[in-house]
This record gives C-alpha cells, structure tokens and sequence, in this order.
C-alpha cells in the first residue's frame, strides 16, 4: 500500500512540474541576417531551430509561382534551419489538380537551390504555410502527399489555424509528420473591433476546446508582434508592422480616442509609411502576460504532448519589448 | 521597409476576403461614372485607378499581361533612332539595326564602308554618313554591354528555374568594357550618339554595382552635353538607382521624380524604385526638384498608393503647380475612391437601402473636396475650368446635392467633346437622382435620353435608381422591369410584383418608355398567360389549390416556356448555351410519377427507372401526364378521398404523401415549384447553404426577386403515417412508414441546418444518419413490419437500414 502512495505522489510531482518547452523562432524577413540583439536571444534562450520563410507562393496568370524570395546575407552557423514556404489559398482554389505535382518538385527544387547559403547542416524538415479551407483541403492534402513522396527522408510539418482545429470535420486533418498550431490571429484585424485580434486568449480556448483529440503531433506557435490597423478617409483598412502604443506618443501628430485607439493630426511617416490627416490607428501588441496566460490554457489541453513553442517572430523591434526571462517557457 | 511590406502582405492573405477569384473584379463592383480619361495628360493612363491591377489598363511594369490598349507599344527609343537619321530609316527596320542585329553584321558595314553583302533592312545608305557609322559603332559597343544589363531571371522571383541569370560583372570586365566605351566616347563627334554612350556607360556603372562610377559618368560624360532629350532621362534614372544603392534616398528622388515628368516611358520604373521613407528624406528631396512640375510629381510618387488621402496631395500640387495635370490626376484617384465608397453596384440582399451609400466619416471628406473645389473654382489659377466645373458639378452628384449638380453641369461649354460628354453624363444622374417620383415626364425624358448612344456603366446605374424609386412608389412591375425577365421571379414568386405586371401587360395604352422596358427584357409571346400561370403556381407553392386553380384556369393549355439548357464549350473554352425541349415544360408535361416513389432515390435516373411504385394507378383521374391544372384538380380530389377511412384513404394519403416528398428539396421534383426544366441545376436547394425563407428587404429587384426555401418536409411525413394508420393491408403500412423514415432523414438535416452540421454528421462519420435516436421509425419498420415482402426489399436496397440492423446503434 505504501509503495502505491509513493507512486500516486511521484507521478503527482511529474505532472505538477510539467517539462519545460525548447524554444524555436520563425524569421519572416526578407532579408536573412542576424543582428547581435537578436543572437543574444537566441543564445539565452538555447534556441536550436529556426523556422525560416524561404519564399511565398501565388497564382499569376494562373500559374504557382514563388513570390518575395528570402535574401539570404550570412550562413547560419548554430541552429537547424528549417525552411517554411507560405502558399495562398487562392494557389491552390485555381491551380489545377495535374500540376500539383510539379509545384511539390519545384518547391522542393528551390529550396534546395537556397538551403546551401543558409546553412551548411542537413536538411531535416521542411515546413508548409497555408490557412487551407474545405474547398481547397483536397488539392492542398495531395500537394502536402507529393511533397512527402519526394522528400521521404524529411520531416514535412505544417502550421494549423485554430479554425482548423475547431473545424476539424470540414478542413480535415493534413497528411503530415507534425503540426504548428498558429495560436494567433483570433479574429479579423479589419474589423476594427475593440478586440485584440492577434491574440484574445478567452476567444482562442474556445477554439481549441477539443485539441486533446487532434490526431496530430502539434507544437505550437505565439505571438510576439505586433502592428498598427490603420484607416483612412473612406474607411479602408492596412496593416503596418512593428507599431506599439508607444510608437504614438506624440501628441502633435495623434489624439488618443480611447485605449490603442489614436487619430492622425498631421501628415507623416509612422515607421516608413506615410499617413495623412484624419487616419485612425488602432494599435495591437501582446504582453509577456497574454503569452503565460496562453501558454497555461494550451497546457491544461495539450498537457504534456507538445514539445515546443515558436515564437513569432525573431526581430529586434519585437525582442525589445520582452525580456528573455518572459520569454522563457513555464 | 520591403520586410514590412512582405510580413503585412503575408499576414493579410489571412483576412482578405476579396482576393481575387478569377471572376472577381473590384473595378466592376461599383459604378463609376467619371471618366479618368479627362485627364489632359495621356501619358499618366498608367496611374488612374484601379482595384483590380497595380496599375490601370495592364499589371504594369512587370511585364504580366500585355495586350490591353496600353501596350499598343510606342517604343520611344526606336522613336528617338527615327528622328536621328532624319526619319528614313522604318520603325520596323530600326528594331532589326537596334535589337536583332549582330555586331559582325554591323562591323561588316564598317569595315568595308559599304553595304554591300548587308541584309536587306540593313542597306540603308545614312548607315555609311559619319553620323550613321558613329551610330553603328555606339550599336555595336551597346551590344557588348547588354549580357550585363538584362535583368536576370532570378531577381525576377517569380520563376522557379535559374538557367539564365544575369552575367555578374567583375571589375577587370567592368574596366575592359568601360574602357572601349571610354574611347568611344572621346572618337566620337555627335552630340547625340555620345550622349548615348554616356548612358551605356551610366548604366554599366550602376548594375555592376560600381556606384561611384555611375554617378562620376553623369556628371562628367551625360552633364557637359547640355542636351535633355529621352536619353539623357534615360541615363539619369540609372544615376538615381546608383544614389538609391548608397542610401541617398533623398537625392534619388528628385532624381526619379524629374525622369518622371520627363519621361512617357519610364514613368512606373520610377513609381517602382522610389522610395522615400522619412520626412527629412522628403522635405530634402523636394528641395531638389528643379521645377514645380517636378516637385508635383514627387507628390504624385507619394500619394499614388491607393489608400493615400489624394486631398492632401492635391492640396500640395495646387500650392505649387496649379495647371499640372498631376492636380487632375489625383483630382480624379480622389473622386473615383468615394465612387468606389458610395457607388457600391448594391445586391438584391443589401440591407442597405439609401444610395449613395456613404458613412459620416466618407462623408466629411467629400466636404472637404467639395470646399477645396470650390475654391479652386473661384481662383483664376486654373485655366482648363471646363474640367474642374465639371468635376465639382460630380462631387455635388456624390454628395447627393442634385440640383447644383445639374445646374454647374448644364452650363458647361467646352470644346472638348469628352468634356461635355461627362457633363452631360453628371447632368442625367443628378437629375436621375433628384426625382422624388417616376412620373409621365420622367420617363419621357428619360426615354428620349435613352435614344442616344450613352454608356454602359451610366445606364446600369439610372435603371438602379430608378428601380428602387418604382419600388418606393409601389410601382413594382416597372421596378422588375428595369432588370428582369419574368425568370427573374421563378425562384421566389412574389404576389406584388405579379399583380403588379399582370395590371401592366392588361393597360391597353402603354407609353414609348413602358413599351422599351418590356421591349428590353420580355420576349416571350404569351406574357399574360405567363404570369396567371405565376400567379397560380404562387398559390400552389403556398399549397391553396383552390386559388390556385382558378388561375390555371386561364392559362392556354399549349404553355410552354422553359427549355432545358445544356452548356456547351468549344475549344478555346468559349461557353455557349443550347437551349432543349424538356420534359417539364414549365406549364405541361409534367408526369404521373410525381405521385410515385422507390426505395432509393437516383436524381440522375429516367422517371421508369426513379419510380417503381405504382399506388397511384388506383385513382382514375390521375393521367399519366399532366399539366398544372390537372395536378391541382388530382390533389384536390386526392385530398378529399384522404380524409375517409380505409385503405382507399390510405391509399391517398400515401399518394400525398409521394406528392409532397417529391416536390421537396430532397425529391426527384425539386424542380418543380422552382420553374427548373430538370433537377439538375438546383445544388443550392440541397446542400447545405441554407436558402433564406423570407428575403430581406431589397434595394431593387436587379439579380431577380431572390430564393425562398419552399422545403416543408413535414407535409409528406404526416400524410405517411396518416397512410399507415388508416392502411389494413400491412404491405401499404410497411410502405407508408419507409417513406416517411427518409422524411425523417430529412427533418434531420433540417434540423442539422439551423444548427452546426458539423455535430450532426460528416462524411467520416454517417452513424447519425442511422442510429436508433435519430431513426425511431427504422425501429418501427423492424418491431411491426418485419414479415412484410417490402422489408425485405428495404433490407437488400437501403444502406442506412442495413448498417441499422447491424450495427444497432
């Protein structure tokens, strides 16, 4: 009987301290160099792979084509490199289904074309992007099959949306190694809502109340940017990157309307863009906080079954605004 | 700042709902009524706006789709090549001596001072004047330059392939190749030709990376000549992309932004390199400027992106260069951005039903333009004051100020014919607009405007306006007229609009306006007839026979107007549509097996093999084909009979039943009160979007009257068990409950509609659709009727039934 206690009492303190996360980050940039600021966290925080965008893909004139390839300035000495591909849905709406194939190949063509000056490591993995939907499910599952076909030696992942995971029955599950649960981006910026729509940890429990079931292996990816939602005088919508309230205290050129909420009072450039009079801004970020919170709800679902967090993303204009202490996992 | 654009564009995609499907265009989406093309300078086409494209009339500069009216392409280098030998040389033979000639060819001429053993397009005797051999020898050097200046395939990004990428100059080859130009330059005496060295070797310099040297090259080789034609443009926007190298943004602006102004041809390289990022950057930049025009332009750089406030710009450019036509340019990006704001094409669905459609915030600007204008108006510093009459007599139309509108249009006098096409334009809308009802001189006038020659884009909108006043006024035939055939009625039967019409097509005078709107939308011969058989069928869908049989009544036996469509695609994918008699004809034709059923229904099946039952031959007045009148007069008597006892009245009550199954949106009918020739076309009826069952209010019936879900599963249901309770003969019971267990089936899925479907089953997981909860009449069929020879059918031929006896859910 007593051996039973002392075993109940173990396994109670194992799962109380819950194994900590490694940590990766994604790199969204265009450009692929790492500042020292940046090194830094990737140091302290012993971050062995980095989730690097190699290019986008989109239809033009009907065709799939690579878009906004990365230019890669230094080779990557230190972490694993894993190459992310992100590919509209529109790609995969028109791209017919007999040349699904051949996007697998060139895909896997250019990757392998730009991986040498990233890295001199083996390539390990390869990550596909697609905010796919139940339309376009099957196209993109016999994309994600015939990458898998001609790269069976690598891990092939993808990123999950939480309306992919709620919706499980009608997007389906992808035909995958391991997925990254995007755990952002919980409703649309251009609503213009008081809301924060990159992350409202109440909205987003709700879109993973059945996760546990989710017959994947998941990791799961936080954010840490943030951006301005700007609208202009008839009431159109565009994002600017990397803009916090801070970003806006100037109170010749905004009014503050009420909280992340400013107008524009004079014509000027806000980190490269030009506005103009009269523009509203709503401003959107997340705090060290919001990240606990978020990880705390994902490990009451997930518990132990994911191995990593990644970070979206790795820039210094983000790092800034969290410690590497806050960025540590739980 | 490209990352940001990159991070923003690839986050966007998550929230854009409009991205273009290949059918889609935002340009079409609202009405746009001003005509960008009064813009005094036609070089700027480019950048009038447009949603759809980064840049009006083609995908610009990057080459995507070239075949609009814009690349009609006017080579003004090849222009300039003309001019220099005097216009005797061809367009055609100039691009063979510029583009496809060899340099042996050109060295052959040369080196024999003949031209003699020249092919044909080369035997041009100004080749061997001293002007023409400087040209040639400046040709032959621009050769040896060209493998470093094509652009290469891999900064292109949009090809996965990386067979020809640009040749990398390294320094010896970039002195070798600078040093022959150098020579060049100081053996040769034409002002034009070394001019175009210079440029070579600017150019050279600068996509070689050699910075420096490109700028060193302006200033020493392209300045001293003093000659500011196309080349020299030319040359300096290779020297502001050399600045922009070494991050002199400011003084590569004002370079770009002259090459603008200057330049037809050049015009989105610029828009495309520019990139000013500050206000320091800025300020600086338009201290550079040389001209006012050129610091006009700058604003235009500036302010060309789609979501800028074009006011502001417009503002900037009036302070400085009133006349520019870069004031009108963005005049008109401004206009037509509250265009597309409150000129939205509006849908049947809209829940908006004011028009203009325009928020306070959208409106306020508008008063800021307008007061701008106005302004501009008043002041003598404008000298083409047709143009911007004409543009603040349009804002007036968008701010729904009518009478100023026409007043200001109306007194337009301009010699140029598009001028006063547009005031005439603006002047119709606003009188459209001003009407507060459509009477007898309204129409009138508009007819006898409508007898000229007028735009497309105008017509559609004075039939919305118009459409919704009749609609205001209850004027409804008319108001369906403006944009309908009657088909337009077929899937939600309104009883207004047909009361409305029938009174319409009975007036016995009709205007010259009345008669157009029937003319522009009604071919059909019989139209009175059509519309009592409307009007009936509006009764029967509502299931009161008894009013629905009085207008049948009227209809002409011989109705006939619907048509099978088939579409057909020839090779070039083209559509067409071929029109084929059916079987429903739309008044007639309609067969006795609407009373049938089977075990299984197959949508593709031919009625023998859809329906095998055959309960139906037991009433005498049910033909075997039918037209409306005799089905309503067959399910009157049916009902009757139904409401009596025995198996006679089950019997009706399952032939009822059969009725109402089939002409549900799970039957092989479905067509049927929906004015389709077959059940094919009709998937909205049956997944599962949901198809309203009372519309919202309209803005006006353009896109028809809508759908209305006519799916009332329960009817057949009851009429099912009625059968099996009134029923002796156990066959008939057995029959009776079946049936009325694919109702269930349905109540299901209707149930399943109005909430999340997702919970009630998927295509993983069919056990809802046969487990015993969801099914009790399965459990009836099996504890009552098991001896029955129909179970036994049921067993072999139904899947669900199966899987419910085996798997006992």
């Amino acid at each position: 009987m007593r051996k039973i206690w002392v075993l109940i009492f173990v396994c109670l303190l194992l799962n109380s301290c819950q194994q900590k996360k490694n940590i990766a980050f994604y790199f969204w940039e265009s450009n692929f160099q790492i500042s020292d600021f940046e090194q830094h966290y990737l140091d302290s925080l012993a971050v062995q792979q980095l989730y690097v965008r190699f290019f986008d893909v989109d239809i033009k004139n009907g065709k799939a084509v690579p878009v906004g390839t990365i230019q890669i300035h230094e080779k990557n000495k230190y972490q694993q490199i894993i190459p992310v591909v992100f590919i509209t849905n529109e790609t995969f709406k028109v791209l017919p289904q007999k040349e699904v194939t051949q996007l697998a190949s060139n895909i896997q063509r250019k990757i392998s074309f730009l991986y040498p000056n990233i890295s001199d490591k083996t390539l390990q993995e390869i990550q596909i992007d697609c905010d796919w939907t139940e339309s376009t499910k099957e196209k993109y599952f016999h994309f994600l099959n015939e990458l898998k076909q001609q790269n069976k030696t690598l891990q092939i992942s993808a990123t999950i949306r939480l309306h992919q995971i709620r919706d499980r029955i009608q997007t389906g599950i992808p035909p995958i190694d391991k997925g990254v649960l995007m755990y952002y981006a919980t409703s649309n910026p251009l609503d213009f809502k008081d809301k924060n729509s990159i992350l409202d940890n109440a909205v987003a429990q709700n879109y993973i109340k059945n996760i546990d079931s989710y017959p994947l292996k998941l990791d799961v990816a936080l954010p840490i940017y943030s951006w301005a939602i700007v609208e202009n005088q008839v009431g159109e919508k565009r994002l600017i990157n990397n803009i916090r309230n801070e970003d806006l205290i100037d109170t010749s050129l905004y009014q503050k309307l009420k909280p992340n909420f400013y107008v524009v009072k004079k014509a000027h450039y806000l980190k490269g863009n030009y506005i103009y009079e009269d523009f509203t801004i709503k401003t959107e970020s997340i705090s060290a906080q919001d990240l606990k919170i978020a990880q705390e709800n994902i490990a009451k679902k997930l518990k132990n079954k994911w191995e990593k967090i990644l970070y979206f993303q790795l820039d210094s204009s983000n790092l800034v605004h969290y410690s590497v202490q806050q960025l540590k996992t739980n | 700042m490209k990352k940001y654009i990159l991070f923003i564009a690839s986050i966007a995609f998550l929230f854009n709902n409009t991205t273009a499907c290949s059918w889609y265009s935002e340009d079409a989406s609202y009405y746009n009524l001003f005509n960008q093309n009064l813009i005094s300078d036609k070089t700027l086409t480019p950048f009038f706006l447009t949603y759809d494209e980064s840049f009006y009339g083609d995908a610009g500069f990057d080459g995507e789709t070239n075949e609009t009216e814009l690349n009609e392409d006017i080579d003004y280098n090849i222009l300039e090549w003309k001019k220099f030998f005097d216009n005797q040389v061809s367009v055609k033979d100039l691009n063979y001596l510029v583009y496809q000639s060899k340099p042996e060819e050109l060295r052959n001429i040369l080196s024999k001072k003949s031209l003699q053993g020249a092919s044909l397009t080369l035997s041009k005797s100004i080749y061997l004047t001293e002007k023409g051999m400087e040209a040639l020898r400046y040709l032959i050097f621009a050769k040896e330059c060209e493998p470093f200046a094509v652009a290469s395939e891999e900064s292109s990004d949009d090809s996965w392939y990386y067979g020809s990428i640009r040749k990398k100059m390294t320094k010896p080859e970039f002195m070798s190749t600078a040093k022959d130009g150098n020579i060049l330059y100081a053996n040769t005496k034409n002002a034009d030709i070394k001019l175009r060295i210079a440029y070579q070797l600017v150019r050279l310099s600068h996509y070689g990376g050699f910075n420096d040297d490109a700028i060193r090259y302006f200033k020493t080789y392209v300045e001293p000549l003093k000659l500011k034609n196309l080349i020299y443009y030319y040359a300096l926007e290779q020297k502001a992309g050399a600045l922009f190298n070494q991050k002199k943004y400011a003084e590569a602006g004002a370079n770009y932004a002259s090459v603008f102004h200057h330049t037809p041809d050049r015009k989105l390289q610029c828009y495309a390199s520019f990139r000013i990022s500050n206000q320091m950057d800025f300020d600086k930049s338009i201290a550079l400027c040389k001209t006012s025009d050129e610091k006009a332009a700058l604003y235009v750089l500036r302010g060309f992106n789609k979501f800028s406030n074009g006011l502001s710009e417009m503002k900037n450019i009036y302070a400085i260069a009133p006349n520019s036509a870069y004031l009108e340019l963005m005049a008109c990006r401004t206009l037509l951005q509250m265009e597309h704001n409150s000129f939205e094409i509006p849908s049947t669905y809209n829940d908006n039903t004011t028009f203009p459609l325009m928020d306070a915030k959208g409106k306020l600007f508008l008063q800021k333009v307008i007061l701008f204008t106005e302004n501009l108006v008043k002041s003598n510093k404008v000298k083409r004051i047709d143009f911007w009459q004409a543009y603040l007599a349009h804002l007036y139309l968008l701010n729904g100020q009518y009478i100023k509108s026409k007043n200001i249009a109306d007194k337009i006098n301009s010699n140029e014919t598009q001028i006063m096409t547009q005031a005439q334009r603006t002047s119709f809308c606003a009188y459209i607009g001003s009407l507060k009802t459509i009477d007898k001189t309204a129409e009138e006038n508009i007819f006898k405007h409508y007898t000229k020659n007028i735009d497309e884009n105008e017509q559609n909108f004075v039939y919305d306006i118009l459409a919704h006043n009749y609609i205001l006024q209850k004027d409804y035939a008319q108001a369906f007229l403006c944009h309908n055939d009657f088909s337009g009625l077929y899937s939600s039967l309104n009883i207004n609009i047909i009361n409305s019409l029938i009174d319409f097509f009975k007036k016995e005078t009709k205007s010259a306006f009345e008669q157009q709107l029937i003319k522009k939308h009604i071919t059909s011969k019989q139209p009175l007839q059509e519309l009592y058989d409307l009007k009936g069928t509006y009764y029967f869908k509502k299931d009161d026979l008894v009013s629905a049989l009085v207008w049948y009544k009227k209809v002409d036996s011989k109705l006939s107007f619907l048509k099978i469509h088939e579409y057909n695609y020839d090779d070039n994918g083209q559509e067409s549509i071929i029109e084929k008699d059916g079987t429903f004809n739309g008044y007639s034709n309609i067969s006795a097996g609407i009373f049938s059923c089977s075990i299984q229904t197959y949508f593709d099946q031919n009625l023998q093999q859809a329906f095998t039952d055959k309960t139906y031959k037991n009433f005498s007045f049910i033909k075997e084909t039918m037209n409306k009148q005799e089905l309503v007069e067959a399910l009157i008597e049916l009902k009757k009979l139904a409401n009596g006892t025995g198996d006679n009245a089950a019997k009706a009550n399952f032939v009822l039943g059969n009725f109402y199954y089939n002409t549900s949106n799970w039957g092989y009918y479905r067509n049927f009160f929906y004015y389709e020739p077959g059940n094919y076309y009709l998937s909205y009826l049956y997944t599962y979007s949901k198809s309203p069952v009372v519309l919202k209010p309209t803005y006006n019936y353009n896109g028809g009257t809508g759908t209305i879900n006519n799916n009332k599963i329960k009817q057949p249901y009851d009429y099912f068990l009625l059968a099996e309770n009134k029923a002796n003969d156990m066959e008939l019971k057995a029959k009776a409950v079946f049936q009325a267990s694919k109702c269930e089936l349905d109540l299901y899925f209707d149930k399943c509609e109005n909430s999340n479907y997702a919970n009630c089953w998927s295509y993983d997981n069919y056990k809802p659709l046969y487990s015993s909860s969801n099914r009790p009449l399965f459990k009836k069929l099996k504890d009552r009727y098991s001896k029955t020879a129909y179970y036994n059918e049921i067993k072999s031929n139904c899947n669900y039934f199966k899987y419910y006896l085996k798997f006992k859910l």
